[in-house]
Formats: C-alpha cells, structure tokens, sequence
C-alpha cells in the first residue's frame, strides 16, 4: 500500500493507493486521524485503491467519526469499485460521504 | 460439511502474520481462475477468505505470530470449499454472528461479509487437540 498526503483547496487529500488490508491500515488509520488531531479536514481518495479489508474500512469509520465529534469535514472521493463493493456489503455508502472527484468534494462540502 | 474424500485442489500453510494476507489473496485467486470463475466470483471467495484469515489472525490467535492457519480447497460439485484451520483455543460459535450494521462502529464487520459472500460457512469438527476448523463455500456455476 502506498499513502500519501497533500493539501488542496483547503483539505488535506489523503490518497490510498494499492491493497489496504490487515497488514497496512495501521499506517492508514494513522495518517487519517494523525491529520484530523491537527484539525484539518479531510477527503480519502479512493480512486487507486485495488483492494480494502474490513480493517481498511474500520481506518476509515475511525476516520469519519472523529472528524464529526470533532466538526471537521470528512469525506470518500474516487471510491474504485473495489472499495465501493466492501462499502456497500456493509451499508456504509450510505453513511460516508461520497464525492466522484476532489473538485466535487471541495465545492460541496 | 465436505466429505474428506472431496478432490483436494491444492492446501498450504501459512503464519498467523497480516503479511501473509497477501499472498493468501493470491493462493484463492490463482485456484479460482484456475476453476473458470467470473471476475465477481472470484473476488467474493478472495474477499470472504481474507476475512476469515484475519478474524483467525486477530481473534483465534491474538496477534501471536507462530500461530498455523491451513488452507485446503477442496471441490465438491458446482462449489468450491475453503477449509481453514487454525491451533487456537475454540471459537464460541455464539459470538460468531453479523452484528447490527444500523450501528456505525470501527470493525466487526467480517462475519457479516463472510455471509453475505459465501453461499455457507460452517464451523465443523475441530483437530482432535485443539482448534478450529472453518469451511466456507461458493457454488461457481454462476
């Protein structure tokens, strides 16, 4: 798995890239909330991830959940199909906000 | 349950490590390529077996490292059985169950993934010591 942050238009763009299993989403979960704790909201990009476990997507729910105890913003964009298919078995496209790109993000959130 | 004398299409052995994962992905979809599985199919069966492999990780041998996990694919018919054994103290079945999706939480979500994938998962009669035995299946006929 390959991580790695930039700031854009406000946000700070986290991009997962790769297979986000068991193995890696430490490293997600603590770049995710390493940024959320300096209270800077964040979008994930999805969009070259090739595989996500339920460990990636529990980085993620941290993610989300702290961003809103915490009012940051906090969003999915590019969800590849490989994550929007572990995102839907778990009902979770519904919970997270999702953009198709980071210009749709940026302009609504 | 899969009888013992299904044909066995290939078994190996891994650690108890999240490194390993991996290549546990790749021994699920090289065998169901091999069988002429579509992409989805395939994918389920990579998806569901990496989950049971880390609830064993996780769960069966919390996080200890030398722990076994033997992987047997077997054929039975228009199914593809995953045999997972582990060496960890016996799962309560009780707990084994999808929980509440309504309530937004961090992890928990393998068993309901599991289920939602596989056509069946079944805990079968563990290794005579100790241990666990996991058979999931997936019907390929499409």
């Amino acid at each position: 798995m390959e991580c790695n942050a930039r700031s854009e238009s406000g946000f700070t763009v986290i991009s997962l890239q790769g297979e986000v299993d068991l193995h890696y989403s430490p490293k997600a979960r603590e770049i995710i909330l390493k940024h959320l704790n300096d209270k800077q909201h964040v979008l994930v990009d999805l969009s070259s991830v090739d595989y996500i476990d339920s460990s990636g997507v529990a980085s993620l729910v941290e993610g989300f959940q702290h961003a809103r105890t915490h009012t940051l913003k906090f969003a999915l964009v590019g969800v590849s199909d490989a994550a929007m298919q572990i995102l839907q078995l778990s009902r979770l496209d519904k919970v997270f906000p999702i953009y198709a790109g980071l210009s749709d993000a940026v302009s609504q959130l | 349950m899969a009888d013992a004398d299904l044909p066995l299409l290939a078994q190996k052995t891994f650690n108890s490590q999240s490194s390993e994962l991996q290549a546990i992905r790749q021994l699920v979809r090289e065998l169901m390529e091999q069988q002429g599985c579509t992409e989805k199919i395939c994918n389920d069966a990579i998806m569901a077996v990496n989950e049971a492999c880390m609830n064993i990780i996780q769960h069966a041998y919390c996080g200890e490292p030398d722990g076994k996990i033997i992987i047997e694919i077997l054929k039975d018919n228009n199914y593809i059985v995953f045999r997972l054994t582990d060496f960890g103290p016996p799962v309560d079945k009780r707990k084994c169950k999808s929980r509440d999706l309504d309530k937004v939480r961090p992890g928990g979500l393998g068993i309901h993934l599991i289920q939602s994938l596989m056509d069946e998962m079944e805990f079968v009669e563990p290794p005579p010591a100790n241990g666990n035995i996991l058979e999931l299946r997936k019907n390929i006929s499409g």
